[in-house]
């Protein structure tokens, strides 16, 4: 075949392609709208970074008798007695809608009364502040003009690992009714659940009562127990070369390991890449190497790939801060790289700098070692509308917990299997398992959380289960 | 012209281009008119950088390319190569449909790097060294790219009965 031939078979297919018309006035308005979040992101994307840091630290209560309501977004680097870190509802930064409902978080930083009780403190300076971003919405007070939030907190408490936020009055159905285009009762409760765990110092799940009995929901959104906080709501920062992640030590030789910390948690991928840093404006979409498992085929390992090849990335959401400690590969060439987490949303780099004179670092079995954390393990499973049965293998590679197939039963539960130990040159404490999670409802957008028990002396591991119908194009 | 008359312009002009390029390298209709999208307001971000390209047409089919490959990258589930042509079709054309599936079939048979290549060379008509520039890759890599996929479009089987058995 000939290049005339050639451009003959791609004309020939290219003129049953369906032709739609280009929606230019959408794109300019889409493309406005995007460079305004895209400015007034830097600053939020900052806070949200620190407010991280704040809650992976653990910091004890902010206690203070400030009383401004008005809220700064300035960098959060550091949270003074009167102080708390408060969430409010943002538009997704990536959207090309032009009027979209807000689905996900940003910190902001909110002086508070001092009660001696932080998390109350910061939930009632939640209720009745107002953010000064206007793209900015606060679920608590967003339904009624005078800004007078329908959720009113009474009273929070810590005991048994449970947060419990007891409130006034039942906001499952505020007036006015829930009829109206904006955002969901499931993002506002998240709000509140971040709110209060970053108050408190903890992840421990969020209990939502009404004057002590179990609220039935938040604005439409139904409650069966205590609330766990989403990692991936919160918006991560916007710059992909920001300080979101460090490497450990950052000069290495070839295949010597580097310790990868987040400083939040949030929903990344397990995967990594590796760019070469050597020019002024690195391409992150078109990196040197991949780390990532082979999927369902032989080796089921993680390893390092070509980027100019790489295979099909089977990956599992994983929601912890670290320390990850990755082997850079051996044949990596001394220079600047950056290594980045592969993630659904923005991809965190961190620059390193590989040399034959390198710091010696431990080794680490494989590539890549992840450490026991108790943080939920998202693993998206998508089915076919109409066939409803698992594709394939959801292969996935994490430690300590796996899910490696859901395989829905019918309509009424999904059967569930758990990779084997030492999976991916990752230790397993819990044995292969096949467990039969019921569905309340048909298969979609459901979210299941499976208890992985490590055995004697070890927590259980949740992994939390989305599961969703779709079609693969 | 101002920028936004000259944005408005060149979106009007790649728009069809671009969705079909993305369907070519394998994505479906709708995630096609996604990716176009979202590589025009893209451009809109970058409008000076773009208008300063050298082969703005170039740079822009670069930029189509990484957001397909990052929608690739960015997904849960196992990828399943395209080997049909969208719905869409006049049903007053079946015998065209049939060869165009045809081809569809075929690009479907080639490796995505070689289906890259081929929607670059041959649809987008960019030369060797642009679409060196565009992926990345040395201009020897472009050629035997090429010349390994043509090889696999010689023998593909769905080819074989286009214009009454001879290759177009």
């Amino acid at each position: 075949m000939n290049d005339d031939q050639a451009t003959d078979l791609i004309d020939r297919l290219a003129a049953q392609l369906p032709r739609t018309h280009a929606p230019v006035p959408e794109l300019v308005e889409a493309g406005r709208s995007a460079r305004r979040r895209r400015r007034r992101l830097v600053a939020g994307a900052t806070t949200a970074l620190v407010a991280g840091v704040v809650l992976g630290a653990f910091l004890g209560p902010r206690l203070g008798d400030g009383g401004d309501r008005s809220d700064r977004t300035d960098t959060i680097d550091h949270v003074s007695p009167g102080e708390a870190v408060v969430y409010y509802l943002a538009v997704e930064p990536d959207t090309l809608d032009a009027h979209p409902a807000p689905t996900r978080l940003t910190a902001r930083l909110v002086d508070v009364r001092n009660t001696g009780n932080p998390g109350l403190d910061a939930l009632s300076a939640l209720a009745n502040s107002v953010p000064e971003d206007k793209d900015l919405t606060n679920g608590f007070n967003f339904l009624r003009a005078d800004h007078t939030s329908f959720i009113q907190p009474t009273s929070v408490t810590h005991a048994d690992g449970v947060v419990t936020v007891d409130l006034a009055q039942d906001p499952m159905d505020p007036y006015p009714n829930i009829d109206f285009f904006g955002p969901s009762g499931e993002v506002i409760t998240q709000q509140l659940v971040w709110t209060v765990q970053t108050a408190i110092g903890t992840t421990d799940p969020v209990r939502i009562t009404v004057r002590g009995e179990p609220a039935a929901g938040i604005l439409g959104h139904s409650l069966d127990g205590p609330v766990a906080a989403d990692p991936a709501i919160v918006l991560p920062p916007d710059d992909p070369v920001a300080l979101q992640m460090t490497v450990n030590p950052d000069l290495v030789g070839p295949g010597q390991v580097v310790t990868v910390t987040y400083f939040m948690r949030w929903n990344r991928g397990l995967a990594y890449k590796l760019v070469s840093a050597d020019t002024t404006d690195p391409d992150l979409s078109n990196p040197d190497y991949y780390l990532i498992s082979d999927g369902g085929t032989a080796r089921r390992s993680m390893a390092w790939y070509s980027g100019d090849h790489p295979p099909a990335v089977h990956n599992i959401g994983i929601g912890g801060t670290g320390p990850d400690r990755v082997r850079i590969p051996e044949t990596a060439a001394e220079g600047k790289w950056l290594l980045c987490a592969v993630t659904p949303l923005v991809e965190p780099c961190a620059e390193l700098t590989v040399t034959r004179n390198g710091s010696p670092a431990p080794d680490v079995e494989g590539y890549l070692s992840i450490p026991l954390s108790n943080d939920p393990y998202p693993a998206v499973t998508y089915f076919e509308e109409s066939a409803g049965y698992s594709l394939g293998l959801t292969t996935a590679v994490s430690c300590p917990a796996v899910v490696e197939s859901v395989t829905p039963l019918g309509d009424e539960a999904l059967l569930v299997k758990t990779l084997p130990p030492e999976y991916g040159g990752c230790r397993f404490a819990a044995p292969p398992s096949t467990d039969r999670f019921p569905l309340a409802g048909p298969v979609a957008e459901t979210v299941k959380w499976a208890v992985i028990d490590q055995g004697a002396g070890r927590e259980p591991v949740r992994v939390r289960l989305e599961f969703a119908r779709g079609t693969l194009d | 012209m101002t920028n936004d008359d000259e944005y408005t312009e060149y979106a009007r002009a790649r728009w069809s281009a671009l969705v079909h390029s993305a369907m070519l390298l394998g994505a479906g209709k709708a995630e096609a008119e996604d990716l176009a999208q979202t590589t025009l307001v893209r451009c809109y971000l970058g409008w000076t950088k773009v208008s300063r390209a050298t082969n703005r047409d170039a740079y822009v089919s670069r930029m189509l390319l990484n957001a397909f490959r990052a929608s690739r990258r960015r997904r849960w589930w196992q990828e399943k190569p395209t080997e049909h042509l969208p719905d869409g079709g006049d049903p007053d054309r079946t015998a065209e449909v049939d060869g165009a599936d045809a081809v569809a079939r075929a690009l479907g048979g080639l490796s995505q790097p070689q289906r890259e290549v081929v929607v670059l060379r041959f649809y987008l008509h960019l030369g060797e060294l642009e679409i060196s520039d565009v992926l990345g890759i040395a201009p020897g890599t472009v050629k035997s790219r090429l010349s390994r996929a043509l090889d696999r479009l010689s023998t593909d089987t769905n080819l074989a009965d286009l214009d009454g058995g001879r290759l177009p």
